[in-house]
């Protein structure tokens, strides 16, 4: 009898359990199956796109080193794309980039047939994932030309092995994408300004299309519908009254600003801002330590503002931007110990400066020069530099005094948009769209480059066509 | 599981002529007292009794390859932590120690594990049945160790044994008188091996000058400004003291000087640059970082019982300081092991145990051990104040003086464990068996943290942690035991078991208190404050047999069965099977052996087939996972931060998932002799394993514009295989004097057996291009690839020395350096292909970063009352990256103390100089892309930051170290008779007494590939008494 008794002490422990024993619903992350059921689950995952987004910007690696805006600093450690000296072993890796297209195919794929209470909320975060997906291809295609289209996330252990595209085939897909979110944005102006908008999504527009123009053999109609696309992304817009308000920590979003992302303390606060700045111990001597944007933790002058921009500031006398861009540490015996970055000078707290700088994308400034680059290149001239004359007239130096032929005033555009935007991570881009133009030749204006017959473009890591054999590398590598 | 022990098949039958290696470091009266406990003996042969899963067998009938450690290495030991006396006595065991602070886990792994990096591979570990840590168990408590190797052994354990498995027995109580120990232990540690630093003044000397030599581009942002260590422009008082003397004098006043000269300990010298005199105190770093640790620690059991009832009660206390400045190990155990008998057919058995620690390690280990212990010896210790001063003055590292003071005096980490077991005995019918078990063990980890304001950090960052593990485990086991007729044997186990594991943690942290008086979160300004949770739960469902049957105990056979289910995996694939099969043939109980049997007392052959498994994967691996913070890929750091933007939260899919994952299934099979000589004078346990890891749970790379690296996935084959011999003999016996020795040896070969289909030679993934000029080719090396060990290393190879300008004026164009035109004193890397350029092409093989020879021998010597032990063991076969000299000559940070390589002939100074180490530059090597002794990785040497892929800094690791030499003494006096004392014992002993190695560093126990600069394990001093009442 006692042993009756085991056996179905046993057998109850034994086969009660089975599989549902098994079944442990987790509880403070969630699986794959049980996300997308609701509006929230849309809106949460849109807020952790912008994440990626400030995470993949945060570098003057693909388009400020390879330009002429940096010099080494005082602590040095130059990447590989500064010293114009890429190749397969070193390349950079596009990882991050698709990422970001990942997380938008998979809300733009999960998250559309999620019920919304309010339609045209639905339609906004439809629109900001179109845009930032529009806008993660626009910094491929300007990294490494071809690339490869993904627009369906990854489900398994077998993803496709996609192969490039051409650059022309990737602008159809950025132009697309913007439509859709221009078309899908339920208001003309802003609601938030570190969030995509319709505005923004003109901008995006606009900066692809003289890429478009310029760079993947585009034509007028290009141009044209560049001009439209800016008039429509700064309806809303004004200047500021100096450049230092437009990047200052206590006038975020400010009215100047079309698209902007965030940063600040125990957020993220480590912009690539910190990269041009010296740790406190570098300036400690200096008479003008007080005006620089030092810090004790976080600092590091891995690079400083080139001479030839310190000199391009000088060429109209009155420029107030030059000393809102660049400061000159300065001894006892007035010599120059450093130079540092003065545009993204993050805020200073308490216990130690935070490098907390919003990385402004989009803001009429920058705006107004990429019309009169279109206009320029239209040929329309006149209108080019009452563009120009602008963005002069709030940095002080008064209404564009030289020739007006075609040429010479692209150059200057070029220029000014150097003075205007450098450390906004637009100078390595401008200068490709006026070296595919014939405006310049970048081998002679980027030092690095005298000389050397280094592709435009960044290379792929070896690893990477190693995986996927339908890769090709870049060309010139 | 002491309940098996009755049940032995003793009676009537030989008793077998066994004992293992470490039996032989006991006492003999220790032996002799176990050997009364087991039965009448009729001579000094020992019935050895192994721990199988769910059992215990006698050695005899074993089949299966089980290592076991006795008591004797635990009874002295010199380590907070048991898993330390494993090192070089069981064969086929690594023990990796990367760290000396007292009670820190070594990484252990069996036959080289089942992975490319088996020091994750930790075997289970099961202490009185109990699945849980070894860490925090007092040696003073363990009656043995034993290690199960093979599968079919490890089977019975299923789904997670693939790694092997490790049984802790505690100390149980006899019927008897009751037995008192106390044992008291004295201990003092130090550094073994010192860095070779320069003294401060010939830092300031060779660093001044090189800067005044080479540094054509800013050598007056080194010299002046008090930027870095060798710089003047340091007034009174300041973190740096090195400047101008005649500075001194007209700033502050002849009379400051002198005191600072005379009776402060300051120094002058000539600089070399400028010709004037300089002033400076010398601090010695690592002295300021190193200390003398000191150790306490009480041991007191109490034991005995009746015929109904045993207990066992065992306290403990030990405090111990770490050898580095502020590290410390505290604490407190108790256990009690019971059993109680209701009738002759019931019995119940309990173990409690309750364990608190309370430690403080260094905050962060690469800050302390990497860069503070290098901090040039001119910073300033304390202000003229006596306040701690920083040193160079970031937070991120301080002088260890300074961390200490303002941050780490203020740890607070407290470790609760609790085991609660109970059990129970119940026999149904003659033979049959029922053993229910439920078991309890919780863990909970409390740690507070804070910084005081100071003058680098003023915002008292405080944070605290509280985790809570419970594991409950419900097993319940039916054994039958039967003899048929007089020769078979048969024994057969059931049995099933729940595991349900479940883990809290609450994460706080936050800034800003007003004051340094109160330290906890409380303080701290509110909108810093942060505070998170998290919960998991992890269940395994399983069922299991085994029967074992012998014939005569000649013929031998065992085969077991296990069937698990984890709630890990995706709902198709749950449920593992996971078999064992083995066999043994005791050759010597036959009767044709009977002519051999006096030279060859002992033999015995064994063969097993097993398989188990690996359920080392999360729930989000299988089903993916959708998180609140995220790892993002371009940050370079490998931290989650929480998915926050514009103070919203956010959330993403953080893990791919992959609905396929299936078992990871090790097969292992095992073929073994045991033999013994000359009576057993000597034996010998020899064995030979192979074993295949297939689906193996790998992360997968895949194509990047998938947006994933990489994903969890079955992934190929890797096979271990190797032999061990563990020999144990005794060399001389006499009545007085005895001389016992073991010695074991493992060697193990790992390599990748099966790859994913990829399209490359052999399936490569990973790894990069070299020329290889056997092939005259660029071939693919590195990563992994079939038939290949892995964890090779990859280095450029300096073949010389730039003796002058001109005979550089030719080098090879280094792309690692930008093309820069080479110079005098820069390194000659050897252009593998010829092509007049130094690219990673060029990098040539090194070594394998793991040894694949392991062992230690024991030689206990035995003079009437006085023991003596000596013990070493040994590794080969592994290469190691010595960055921290690396980073010194490299002067990576800019600001590095220097080594005595910069002064001495080795090195270049000046042109024309034949040497083997490129110049000291004084600015970075990598920073001022000098490039000569810190280069980059490429993918095929180690890409951690510590590390220079350069051969100048390769060495090979192999050692022989001594790892004890210890004496005991037992007092034996009619005087001890009347003070009721039966037993004294007085020990001493040295630990880690030193190292024969080729390797440079600090420790060649480096088994990552590069040594950044280690906690190193210190050398032990130990002296005590122990006493029975």
């Amino acid at each position: 009898m006692k042993l009756r008794t085991i056996f179905i002490c046993c057998s109850v422990l034994l086969f009660t359990a089975c599989n549902s024993i098994l079944d442990v619903k987790p509880e403070s992350d969630i699986t794959n199956n049980n996300y997308w059921k609701s509006e929230g689950d849309v809106t949460g995952y849109m807020t952790g796109i912008y994440t990626q987004l400030r995470d993949v910007n945060n570098s003057t690696y693909y388009f400020e080193d390879r330009g002429d805006a940096f010099v080494p600093g005082l602590e040095g450690g130059m990447t590989n794309a500064w010293q114009q000296n890429l190749n397969e072993a070193n390349a950079p890796s596009w990882l991050g980039f698709y990422n970001l297209v990942y997380h938008c195919n998979l809300l733009l794929k999960d998250g559309r047939d999620i019920p919304f209470s309010v339609q045209a909320n639905k339609d906004r975060v439809m629109a900001e994932a179109h845009f930032v997906r529009a806008y993660a291809y626009f910094l491929l295609i300007r990294i490494w030309g071809d690339v490869p289209i993904e627009l369906q996330p990854a489900v398994d252990d077998n993803p496709p092995l996609t192969a490039r595209s051409p650059a022309t085939d990737v602008m159809q897909l950025i132009l697309n994408d913007v439509d859709s979110a221009i078309a899908l944005f339920p208001e003309d102006g802003f609601r938030d300004k570190s969030r995509a908008s319709r505005p923004a999504a003109w901008a995006l527009r606009a900066d692809a299309l003289l890429w478009k123009a310029k760079v993947l053999n585009g034509g007028e109609a290009d141009l044209q519908a560049a001009l439209t696309a800016i008039d429509n992304a700064t309806a809303g817009v004004s200047l500021q009254p100096s450049l230092e308000r437009v990047h200052a920590t206590d006038n975020r979003n400010n009215s100047e600003v079309i698209f902007s992302i965030h940063f600040q303390r125990d957020e993220r606060s480590d912009s690539y801002g910190s990269r041009l700045k010296p740790r406190d111990i570098f300036v400690q001597n200096a008479v003008n330590k007080s005006s620089i944007a030092f810090a004790k933790n976080g600092a590091r002058s891995m690079y400083m503002p080139s001479p030839k921009l310190d000199t391009l500031f000088d060429k109209y006398p009155g420029d107030t931007r030059k000393d809102q861009s660049i400061i000159k540490a300065i001894d006892g015996d007035g010599e120059v110990m450093g130079v540092f970055d003065n545009k993204l000078r993050g805020t200073a707290f308490s216990d130690d400066r935070y490098f907390d700088n919003d990385q402004i994308v989009y803001r009429l400034g920058g705006l107004l020069l990429l019309k009169a680059e279109a206009l320029a290149a239209l040929n329309r001239v006149p209108e080019a530099i009452t563009e120009l004359n602008k963005v002069r007239g709030r940095a002080g130096t008064g209404n564009y005094p030289g020739a007006t032929d075609k040429a010479t005033v692209e150059k200057e555009i070029l220029d000014e948009r150097f003075r205007e935007l450098y450390m906004e991570l637009k100078r390595w881009p401008d200068l490709l769209r006026f070296h595919f133009a014939g405006t310049i030749n970048v081998y002679d204006v980027v030092p690095n480059l005298e000389g050397k017959q280094l592709p435009l473009f960044f290379p792929i890591r070896r690893a990477f066509i190693d995986i996927n054999p339908n890769l090709e590398q870049t060309e010139g590598y | 599981m002491n309940h098996m022990l009755q049940r032995l098949p003793v009676g009537g039958i030989r008793l077998l002529l066994f004992s293992t290696v470490f039996a032989i470091g006991k006492t003999q009266a220790q032996q002799k007292e176990q050997d009364t406990a087991i039965r009448p003996m009729k001579s000094v042969n020992l019935v050895e009794v192994v721990a199988i899963g769910y059992g215990q067998q006698s050695r005899g009938t074993v089949t299966n390859s089980i290592s076991k450690v006795k008591e004797a290495e635990f009874s002295h030991t010199p380590a907070a932590n048991p898993l330390l006396q494993l090192q070089g006595k069981v064969a086929g065991l690594s023990l990796q120690v990367s760290d000396g602070q007292p009670g820190a886990t070594p990484k252990v792994f069996l036959r080289g594990g089942t992975t490319a990096s088996p020091e994750g591979d930790a075997p289970l570990y099961i202490i009185d049945g109990v699945i849980r840590t070894i860490n925090e168990i007092n040696p003073d408590d363990i009656e043995s160790v034993q290690v199960l190797k093979d599968a079919a052994s490890t089977a019975i354990y299923g789904a997670r044994a693939a790694n092997g498995i490790i049984i802790v027995t505690t100390k149980s109580g006899k019927s008897g008188k009751a037995v008192v120990n106390f044992k008291y232990t004295f201990g003092i540690e130090k550094q073994a091996r010192r860095y070779d630093f320069t003294s401060a003044r010939d830092y300031i000397y060779v660093s001044r000058k090189n800067t005044a030599d080479f540094n054509k581009t800013n050598p007056d942002f080194f010299l002046t400004g008090g930027r870095y260590g060798m710089s003047t422009g340091n007034p009174r008082n300041s973190r740096n003291t090195l400047e101008f003397l005649d500075t001194y004098v007209q700033d502050y006043g002849q009379d400051y000087v002198n005191q600072l000269l005379h009776n402060e300990g300051w120094e002058t010298m000539t600089d070399p640059v400028t010709g004037r005199e300089l002033i400076f105190k010398e601090t010695d770093y690592q002295d300021v970082t190193f200390q003398t640790a000191y150790k306490q620690e009480y041991d007191v059991n109490v034991s005995g019982g009746t015929d109904k009832a045993t207990y066992y009660l065992g306290l403990g206390y030990l405090n111990q300081d770490g050898i580095v400045l502020g590290t410390f190990y505290k604490h407190y155990s108790g256990l009690f092991n019971g059993t109680y008998k209701v009738s002759d057919k019931l019995s119940f058995n309990t173990n409690l145990s309750y364990q608190v620690r309370r430690n403080s390690d260094a905050f962060n280990y690469q800050n302390v051990l990497s860069r503070s212990v290098s901090m040039p010896f001119t910073y300033r210790l304390n202000y003229e104040d006596g306040k701690p001063a920083p040193g160079e003055g970031i937070t991120s590292f301080r002088n260890r003086n300074y961390e200490v003071y303002y941050k780490e005096k203020y740890n607070d980490v407290k470790m609760y464990r609790t085991t609660l077991r109970l059990g129970a005995d119940w026999d149904l019918l003659p033979g049959l068996r029922f053993s229910p078990s439920f078991s309890w063990f919780t863990t909970e980890d409390i740690q507070n943290y804070f910084e005081a304001s100071n003058e680098t950090n003023t915002n008292r960052p405080a944070s605290a942690i509280h985790n809570q593990d419970r594991h409950a485990q419900l097993d319940a086991i039916l054994t039958y035991d039967k003899s048929l007729g007089l020769r078979h044997h048969i024994d057969a186990m059931l049995g099933t078991s729940y595991i349900n594991d479940y883990v809290y943690t609450m994460s706080g942290s936050g800034r800003g208190a007003p004051t340094d008086n109160i330290p906890t979160l409380n303080a701290s300004a509110p909108e810093t404050q942060r505070i998170s949770t998290y919960k998991s739960t992890d269940v395994v469902m399983s069922y299991f047999g085994r029967i074992n049957y012998d014939y005569d105990q000649k013929y031998l056979f065992s085969a077991s069965l296990r069937v698990d289910g984890s709630s890990r995996f995706s709902e198709q694939h749950k449920w593992g099977w996971f078999p064992g099969v083995s066999a043994g043939w005791n050759i010597d109980r036959e009767d044709f052996w009977e002519p051999l049997s006096r030279p060859v007392s002992r033999m015995k052959l064994r063969a097993s087939w097993g398989q188990a498994g690996n359920n080392l994967l999360s729930i989000f691996d299988s089903q993916g996972s959708y998180s609140t913070s995220y790892n993002y890929i371009n940050d370079g750091t490998n931290n989650s931060v929480p998915v926050n933007y514009n103070g919203q939260a956010g959330i993403l899919n953080a893990k791919l998932a992959n609905n396929n994952l299936i078992w990871e299934v090790t097969t292992s099979f095992d073929v073994g002799l045991d033999i013994g000589l000359f009576d057993n004078r000597i034996s010998l346990l020899v064995d030979y394993y192979n074993k295949l890891t297939s689906n193996r749970l790998f992360d997968k790379p895949l194509t990047a514009s998938s947006g994933f690296d990489d994903i969890r996935s079955n992934f190929g084959s890797i096979r271990n295989s190797g032999f061990e011999v563990e020999l144990s003999a005794t060399p001389v016996r006499t009545a007085n004097f005895s001389w016992d020795l073991g010695f074991t040896f493992a060697y193990n070969k790992g390599v990748v057996v099966e790859l994913p289909e990829n399209g490359e030679d052999k399936n490569r993934t990973g790894g990069n291009y070299v020329y290889d000029p056997a092939q005259k080719a660029y071939v693919k090396v590195g990563g992994l690839a079939e038939g290949e060990r892995f964890g090779q290393r990859y280095a450029y190879n300096l073949v010389g020395v730039y003796a002058t300008d001109e005979e550089a004026a030719n080098a090879p164009a280094d792309v690692e350096s930008g093309r820069r035109q080479k110079i005098g004193g820069d390194a000659i890397w050897q252009d593998v292909d010829g092509n007049g350029e130094i690219d990673y092409r060029d990098m040539v093989f090194m070594g394998y970063i793991r040894p694949d020879k392991t062992g230690g021998m024991v030689n206990t010597l035995t003079y009437k009352g006085l023991t003596m032990r000596l013990v070493v063991d040994y590794a080969m076969g592994h290469v190691i990256d010595n960055a921290f000299r690396a980073r010194s000559n490299a002067s990576a940070r800019n600001n590095n103390m220097t080594l005595s390589d910069v002064i001495s002939d080795k090195i270049w100074k000046q042109q024309g100089d034949q040497a083997s180490i490129p110049r000291y530059t004084v600015q970075s090597d990598v920073d001022y892309n000098w490039d000569n002794h810190l280069r980059p990785s490429n993918g095929i040497g180690a890409s951690s930051g510590y590390s220079s892929n350069n051969s100048l800094y390769y060495k090979k690791g192999d050692y022989l170290a001594f790892r004890e030499l210890s004496f005991s003494y037992r007092l034996k006096s009619p005087l001890l008779q009347k003070a009721y004392i039966q037993n004294l014992e007085l020990f001493a002993g040295v630990y880690n007494i030193g190292y024969i190695t080729g390797y440079d560093g600090l420790m060649p126990e480096v088994y990552a590939g590069n040594d950044p600069g280690l906690y190193p394990r210190p050398r032990a001093y130990n002296l005590g008494v122990k006493a029975s009442f």
